[in-house]
């Protein structure tokens, strides 16, 4: 096409000096002049027409620039290509300044009157659309905008012309015969130039128009406008501009959309008559045992053409095919549309001839693979529409495979043992290589890095989420077809596919029932028939995370323990790692819940030190590690999909406040101790900075909250500690994502209280010769059972110095605080202490480890003893 | 010079209250004070006899020669007047115990150098303050003498290294030498304090019973601790060079056992032989930890836990006094 626009361009350019005045122009001296490309084409059409000179009407050169305008601008609208059509009717004004002689004369041509009424309702219908504007690449918008001004001040300015296309809305069909002789005059010069633009080029011509036209009509905002336009060439076929067209549409009929046009040709109908046999040769003498490769394509009327037409479909033609479909490069969008377009015809075709099930579900699979198919460099994943396909492509799939029992699916079928014949093995099976697990986990794969690639809180990943569903139920027949097949292994993985997709809901959440038996049921078939490490390991992973979930903190804790993952998982693939890590966030986070501050704390630990907990649960990334686009790309794509996050806010606060309910008792208990070490650096961290600042305001955010609360705690304050925990404020940001958020708050109130009566006895008992019981009780507001049984906890782990005195009802507390002569010889000795087992490395050094072993032994237990009897 | 080395010190009176003069002084806490001892050499019985000090001027940026022309002086003008002008050693202070240090080692052994009867008189005015007059005399043991060499270039005794302290046989309480100190004083004098002593009698109301250490043992375990800690410190160092040594003897070890099978087979080959030697620059021997500060550590660590001791079996002997009196009464 654009060989012969250039043609065109620089004829008309060339010529318009010297030849306005002379009426005719000689094509052929014209033509030696130019490149030698164009050269060529002239010369085939030369010998195909056996004729030296084509003369030429001005008149029709200058419409003929026209339509070909035309033509364009309807290919550009199918694809919504605003820019080009920005030129395309730009080009519109040259031509027509460049006729403006022969419109003076003839009046403007009709069939560009039509295209002026089609382009204005197209624009408009478009504008109007909103979601498609939505859709629109910036430059498409900014194309869209610009066309739509244009046409309006064109209209405006060429009232002539206003006038003329609101006398044609009104009567689309008038004048249609004063037209028709018009054209029918132009026709004889019409057939020549016909014939001049030549067959080498119009093969491409017609593949891209299909092209477009296919992606036009596989998007839906514009087949409106699209099917008007049809309807319109159905209205009045005999206008000047529908000849063009609707003539290629109705004679092409299935072989060839050029032989037909000759018909048309008045002028030498010999040649033409000869012309049209070879044509017909060329594209209908088509060996019924072969099929050749031009055979492919798509008609602009939609229609998909695999075979020609009279060819009978066999097995032999059918195998043939799929391999020249599937050897198809596809470096443009569209062509891969087609692709896919030409699978579902063969299939069709091919379920119609009864070729087999072992043939139809490989065409099936290659349709699926080709679905995946786009190009990993322009993005880096499938549009909707493909996906959409690609589901129900698989769901089909799965669904003949549980239909028919007979049929094998198989990775390790070999070649020549694959059903490729209308009959199936000798085993009355079909054979078939391909597997269904690696689809569905394709699919997965795909369903996740659509998710990944859109924005987390717009009704797009609404709509892409709903999908989930569907791809449950692909998964639950896949698996039903899978215990059919009794392969194991394939089971297993058909149900860690399932488990992925329920295990981080909660059973309480709609949709979600009975998700814990059934991952109960998966993982158990897992673990005892499972040959990988890799899915038990994620097996045993998405298990224990649905126990935390479920607040089944003791099995999930021995499950952990049991697998011995936190021995091994460094070993593990990334993937695994993030779900290890989200794992142990869940744990941590059932284990707070239960009230179980220590495991909480260590459950939460590695994640939250360092601040890379996002980067760590694959939630985002931390902005402070320099990488490279490579590094980022292959970071996004290990991303968690957004409605399986855990929110990072309420993992830092209950990471927080269980590191507060252990640190501040701790640091009130050894507030005098030279080698206190830190339980939570972040936690310390954090509380120096606050205690840096000169003023402290009213708590805002949720560390804020926390923060205070431990300084409330650090007094032994429970009734401001509890205040600053739980509030409106911090309910909303934290507390009411846990699913029993009042349980969660009566145990943190529990908790609390018990806390700041320890941080009060640690801090303030040395100024106490004896406390009553009733006066804790009334103070902390505890039981006195509760009093007993904390304080007695204290006094058996030797942190606090104190004796029950029963009768009275009071707490006897001793004074052992040593003397500063004292700290310092405890002191000295435990230097020394350390003074000697360096002497004795360096003994060993020198005499081997045996050495010492005895004398070792021996100073240990009088170490002991000393200490015994230190006071 | 082979002579019989010195048994005791005998210090003039008036040499004892200068020095206790010059640190009783205010300001001594915060400066560095010494001074210079003259005297003789009773060869008869080996007693060294101090006669005169002279108290240096405190060292300042702008007279920087000045303490040792001023010394030069003074040693001039009292030999004029005729009396002992033998520079025999210098004085110090210490508080609590805290002496051995590695200039007080330098300064030891320049002096001993020159002259090898040589002794430091060490005060300790918180002792004397609490009623135990101390003057305490060390010297360098000669076999340490002996070992360190002079590097004349330099002018100056470099520090012994780990090798030569193994060969001499040295060990922690081999460095210093104690002299026992004697305060002779004039028979005047005697009698004036005997006067003394009937005018001012034992007076029973002091509080002599107290134990009256506590400040001081909390200090001494104080600087115990420290010292410990760094003894640990150079443990750890010492360890540390041993691991290395250890390691590095195996690479020699590897390397000299390839070379010599090169050597072997150029041997065969009639090509010459490679020298042994060059593993000395292939494998660097570790350098050595500075081994005489551990060991000024250790004789510093020595003296602490003596100085414990002391006031520990005085503390007890008080408390047994105490005893007593309480059975008595």
């Amino acid at each position: 096409m654009s060989g012969r626009a250039k043609y065109w361009a620089s004829e008309s350019s060339s010529s318009s000096g010297s030849e306005t005045e002379s009426e005719e122009v000689v094509v052929k001296k014209v033509s030696t002049k130019k490149k030698k490309v164009v050269q060529a084409q002239i010369y085939t059409d030369d010998e195909s027409e056996d004729e030296g000179r084509v003369v030429r009407n001005l008149k029709d050169r200058r419409f003929d620039e026209l339509s070909e305008h035309i033509k364009k601008a309807q290919n550009m609208r199918k694809i919504n290509d605003f820019s080009a059509l920005l030129n395309t009717f730009k080009d519109y004004g040259t031509t027509l300044n460049k006729s403006a002689k022969v419109i003076e004369k003839e009046g403007l041509p009709r069939f560009y009157i039509k295209e002026l009424v089609e382009l204005d309702d197209y624009i408009n219908a478009k504008w109007e659309d909103k979601d498609f504007k939505k859709k629109l690449s910036k430059q498409g918008s900014k194309g869209l905008t610009t066309l739509r001004q244009r046409l309006r001040k064109y209209f405006t300015e060429e009232t002539k012309t206003a006038d003329e296309l609101a006398k044609y809305r009104e009567n689309p069909d008038a004048s249609e015969e004063e037209e028709e002789q018009a054209s029918d005059a132009s026709d004889g010069s019409d057939a020549s130039d016909d014939s001049m633009s030549g067959t080498s080029d119009e093969d491409d011509d017609d593949l891209s128009d299909s092209g477009s036209d296919l992606s036009g009509s596989s998007d839906d905002s514009d087949s409106d406008s699209e099917s008007d336009f049809d309807s319109d060439i159905g209205d009045d076929p005999d206008n000047e501009f529908a000849r063009y067209t609707i003539e290629y549409f109705l004679k092409k009929d299935k072989t060839s959309s050029k032989a037909d046009k000759k018909v048309r040709r008045k002028k030498e109908p010999r040649e033409q008559k000869e012309k049209k046999e070879e044509e017909d040769d060329d594209w209908t003498a088509v060996d019924s045992g072969t099929v050749g490769k031009g055979d492919l394509k798509i008609l602009l009327t939609g229609e998909v053409q695999v075979f020609p037409k009279d060819v009978e479909v066999t097995v032999k033609n059918v195998v043939q095919k799929l391999a020249e479909i599937t050897a198809m490069r596809t470096p443009k969008e569209a062509d891969r549309q087609n692709k896919i377009l030409f699978y579902k015809k063969l299939r069709e075709m091919a379920s119609e001839a009864n070729v087999g099930y072992g043939l139809e579900i490989k065409i099936r699979l290659s349709t699926i693979s080709s679905c995946y198919d786009y190009n990993a460099k322009h993005k880096d994943y499938m549009s909707d529409e493909a996906f959409a396909n690609a589901l129900n492509e698989t769901l089909e799939l799965v669904q003949i495979l549980l239909k028919n029992e007979s049929i094998i699916l198989d990775d390790d079928v070999q070649d020549d043992e694959e059903s490729l014949t209308d009959q199936p093995n000798e085993d009355g099976k079909w054979h078939c290589r391909g597997s269904l697990v690696s689809t569905c986990t394709k699919l997965d794969t795909e369903y996740s890095k659509l998710l990944q690639n859109s924005d987390q809180h717009s009704e797009e990943y609404r709509l892409r989420l709903s999908n989930n569903h569907k791809i449950m139920q692909i998964f639950e027949e896949a698996t039903e077809w899978a215990i059919s097949q009794k392969k194991k292994q394939q089971i297993c993985q058909m149900y860690l596919l399932k488990v992925k997709y329920i295990y981080y809901r909660h059973d309480s959440q709609k949709g979600a029932e009975g998700g814990q038996q059934k991952i109960e049921q998966f993982c158990k078939y897992i673990y005892t028939n499972d040959e990988t490490q890799r899915i038990r390991t994620q097996a045993i992973l998405y298990n224990i995370y649905n126990l935390a979930l479920h607040d089944k903190w003791f099995q999930a804790r021995d499950l952990m323990l049991m697998s011995h993952l936190q021995e091994s998982i460094t070993n593990a693939d990334i993937g695994t790692q993030i779900i290890y890590n989200r794992t142990m966030v869940q744990l941590g986070l059932c284990a707070f819940r239960m009230g179980k501050m220590e495991d909480a704390h260590l459950a939460l630990t590695d994640i939250q030190s360092g601040n890379r907990s996002r980067e760590l649960l694959a939630q985002g990334f931390s902005m402070a590690r320099e990488r490279t686009q490579e590094q980022e790309k292959t970071e996004r794509r290990r991303m968690q999909p957004y409605h399986t996050h855990i929110n990072t806010e309420l993992l830092e606060c209950v990471y927080l406040v269980s590191a507060m309910f252990l640190e501040i008792p701790y640091m009130a208990e050894k507030e005098f101790d030279g080698r206190r070490r830190m339980i939570s650096k972040q936690f310390h961290y954090q509380l120096r900075n606050s205690e840096k600042q000169a003023f402290v305001g009213p708590p805002d955010n949720m560390r804020e909250h926390v923060l205070a609360a431990a300084k409330a705690l650090k007094v032994g304050d429970f009734k401001s500690c509890i205040k600053f925990l739980i509030n409106p404020k911090m309910n909303q940001k934290v507390w009411n994502l846990f699913a029993e958020t009042d349980k969660v708050k009566d145990m943190l109130e529990k908790y609390a209280k018990t806390q700041s009566l320890r941080v009060y006895l640690f801090s303030f008992s040395q100024f106490y010769d004896n406390i009553s019981i009733d006066w804790i009780t009334e103070n902390f507001e505890m039981s006195s059972s509760e009093v007993q049984s904390a304080v007695s906890k204290l006094m058996i782990n030797e942190e606090l110095k104190a004796s029950w005195d029963e009768p009275s009802r009071s707490l006897v507390l001793h004074k052992t605080e040593p003397t500063r002569l004292q700290n310092l010889a405890l002191q000295l000795a435990s230097r020394l202490n350390q003074l000697t087992e360096s002497n004795e490395r360096l003994c060993e050094s020198k005499q081997g480890s045996n050495f010492t072993a005895f004398y070792q032994s021996n100073r240990m237990r009088d170490w002991s003893r000393n200490n015994n009897r230190r006071f | 010079m082979v002579a019989s080395p010195i048994e005791q010190v005998q210090i003039d009176p008036v040499v004892a209250l200068q020095i206790a003069k010059c640190f009783n002084d205010e300001r001594a806490q915060d400066e560095d004070r010494i001074g210079q001892l003259t005297g003789y050499i009773d060869r008869s019985s080996n007693v060294l006899e101090v006669t005169h000090s002279i108290p240096s001027p405190v060292e300042t940026e702008d007279n920087f020669d000045e303490p040792e022309r001023y010394a030069l002086d003074y040693l001039k003008y009292i030999r004029e007047k005729g009396c002992d002008h033998l520079q025999v050693g210098w004085y110090t202070s210490s508080l609590n115990s805290e002496i051995f240090t590695r200039s007080f080692l330098n300064n030891l052994v320049s002096f001993q150098m020159n002259l090898t009867e040589s002794t430091v008189i060490v005060y300790d005015p918180l002792k004397t303050a609490q009623g135990h007059c101390s003057f305490r005399a060390f010297r360098i043991s000669q076999d340490y003498i002996d070992m360190i060499k002079y590097d004349a270039e330099n002018d100056y005794w470099p520090e012994p290294t780990l090798k030569e302290l193994r060969d001499g046989k040295i060990s922690t309480k081999d460095i210093f030498e104690e002299i026992p100190v004697a305060l002779k004083t004039s028979f005047l004098a005697n009698m004036l304090i005997y006067e003394l002593e009937d005018r001012d009698s034992f007076n029973p109301r002091k509080s002599f019973l107290e134990p009256a250490t506590s400040a001081s043992l909390e200090k001494h375990l104080k600087l115990l601790d420290k010292v410990v800690d760094e003894v640990v410190n150079d443990s750890n160092r010492f360890n540390q060079f041993q691991k290395v040594t250890g390691k590095n003897q195996q690479q020699r070890q590897t390397w000299m056992a390839k070379r010599r099978q090169e050597n072997e087979q150029r041997r065969a080959n009639g090509q010459d032989e490679l020298p042994l030697d060059e593993v000395n620059s292939v494998h660097k021997l570790p350098e050595a930890p500075s081994r005489i500060e551990p060991m000024l550590r250790s004789v510093q660590m020595k003296e602490y836990t003596d100085a414990v001791a002391d006031f520990a079996t005085k503390s007890l002997g008080k408390l047994f006094i105490t005893d007593a009196f309480q059975k008595s009464s």
